[in-house]
């Protein structure tokens, strides 16, 4: 009986395997043709690094006031190896004015509004992008770069509307990795002191970013 | 079992790695390999023609290479485009052109322009659902002498001959007014109120994914005084493509 049920079926799968060959075959010649590893490639499909992050810290010479620390965060578009576009907030924390010091006990500003604050977008551009050597055998990618832009900062319980501009020098310390010094100044008009007056606010920073 | 799973684990990595690498065969006489993604940097290293090189990955216009030697280097993307892939045609390289603003797109930018005499500043971000219809969302910010003014206005955009390199456009939309006085003038309230807008725009296109944007605004402010507040604004910027 058994004997029976197994010719039957072996004699099924005899009958249907040459319906079953044409697409065996396939396979096999698909196995051995090397055009099956081939790939097209097109631009989109290679890793793009041209967004750069980072943050910075440094000294702000608020005018009128001190000098205090100041840490910020910044974001960059590289379009061409010329051109990026960023975007950057930062804040510093602003202690008293002269005046306030010799009046004694006078307060212009209560302590939020001593709070600096800024946010910017600007356009850099790398006018002498360039080499650094260390030594015999290390190099690194340099530039050194011009920025301009505008945003708000606020500062004094207002917001104000405030250019920027100034100019920095960036080292690739690895292929994404890198480190900047800058210079900027923060342009604004305060009307603190009883009449408008444009205020300089110059920005020594130092930075850390990364390429994404 | 450990050492199967760090196996394991490497080879993932290996994968990851693999995945990302693309090889491309030199169909130029040679390809010159510079130290760094710009044109002032050296060329130190030549590719003749036939040999495959790995390409690592790209920053702006540049590709970073493999060469066979082993040697890392950048390539600039014309001459990616004279090399071939494991299927034999030239590698395609991407351009944006004003045939993609007729597909679905999105577009961020940010804008300068006057508020109500005041300096204003924009920024926006919006998709397009047709080469016609765009949705916006805007947000702008404008500091003046007395008061400053936030507006988030979300705002729809249609294109009357969207195929123009020089495109005007209408728009209508709705948002969020706030008005915020100087605290150094007076103490009075911050007032934050519903507005309508609309406007006619030009839409200029410039180069590759960038674009120029002009518009005209007219606001009208839905206070709960008995008139309305009225005012225009003319604004000028770029936008990008993505």
């Amino acid at each position: 009986m058994a004997n029976r049920i197994q010719r039957t079926v072996l004699s099924v799968i005899m009958l249907s395997l040459p319906a079953l060959l044409p697409a065996a075959e396939q396979d096999d010649s698909a196995l051995i043709d090397p055009r099956i590893e081939r790939r097209q490639i097109r631009e989109s499909q290679i890793d793009s690094e041209n967004i750069e992050l980072g943050l910075y810290a440094g000294l702000l010479a608020v005018d009128n006031f001190n000098t205090p620390p100041l840490v910020g965060a910044r974001a960059a578009w590289h379009v061409s190896e010329d051109i990026f576009f960023e975007l950057s907030l930062a804040q510093a924390k602003t202690g008293e004015t002269s005046f306030e010091k010799l009046g004694g006990g006078v307060q212009l500003l209560s302590s939020d509004e001593r709070l600096f604050r800024y946010y910017n977008l600007s356009v850099g551009y790398t006018i002498l992008p360039g080499e650094a050597f260390a030594g015999r055998n290390r190099a690194y990618s340099t530039g050194l770069y011009l920025l301009a832009g505008a945003g708000s900062t606020d500062f004094a319980g207002d917001s104000h509307f405030t250019l920027n501009a100034g100019m920095g020098y960036r080292l690739l310390l690895t292929d994404w990795l890198n480190l900047r010094m800058e210079m900027r100044n923060h342009m604004f008009e305060l009307d603190l002191f009883g009449s408008d007056e444009v205020t300089n606010n110059l920005e020594w920073s130092f930075g850390i970013g990364g390429f994404f | 079992m450990i050492r199967r799973f760090l196996l394991l684990l490497a080879l993932c990595g290996s994968g990851v790695v693999w995945a990302e690498e693309w090889r491309v065969q030199i169909a130029d006489p040679y390809i010159d390999i510079h130290t760094g993604p710009g044109r002032g940097y050296p060329v130190f290293h030549v590719v003749e023609e036939g040999a495959w090189i790995t390409l690592i990955k790209r920053r702006t216009q540049w590709i970073k290479v493999r060469t066979p030697r082993g040697q890392i280097g950048w390539v600039h993307r014309q001459q990616l485009a004279r090399t071939l892939d494991e299927s034999g045609s030239y590698v395609a390289l991407e351009e944006r052109t004003l045939e993609d603003f007729f597909r679905p797109h999105g577009e961020v930018g940010v804008m300068i322009g006057e508020l109500d005499n005041i300096t204003s500043l924009t920024v926006h971000g919006g998709y397009a659902f047709t080469e016609n219809l765009q949705l916006d969302l805007m947000w702008t910010e404008a500091a003046g002498s007395f008061a400053s003014t936030r507006l988030i206005n979300l705002g729809l955009q249609h294109h009357l001959y969207p195929r123009w390199r020089i495109s005007p456009y209408v728009l209508i939309g709705v948002g969020d007014v706030r008005v915020e006085p100087r605290t150094v003038l007076v103490k009075s309230d911050i007032r934050s109120d519903r507005g309508v807008h609309a406007g006619i725009g030009l839409r200029v296109y410039l180069t590759r994914e960038f674009l120029l944007r002009t518009e005209y605004r007219n606001y009208v402010v839905l206070t709960t005084d008995n008139n309305n507040d009225e005012f225009e604004e003319w604004r000028t910027g770029f936008s990008v493509l993505f």
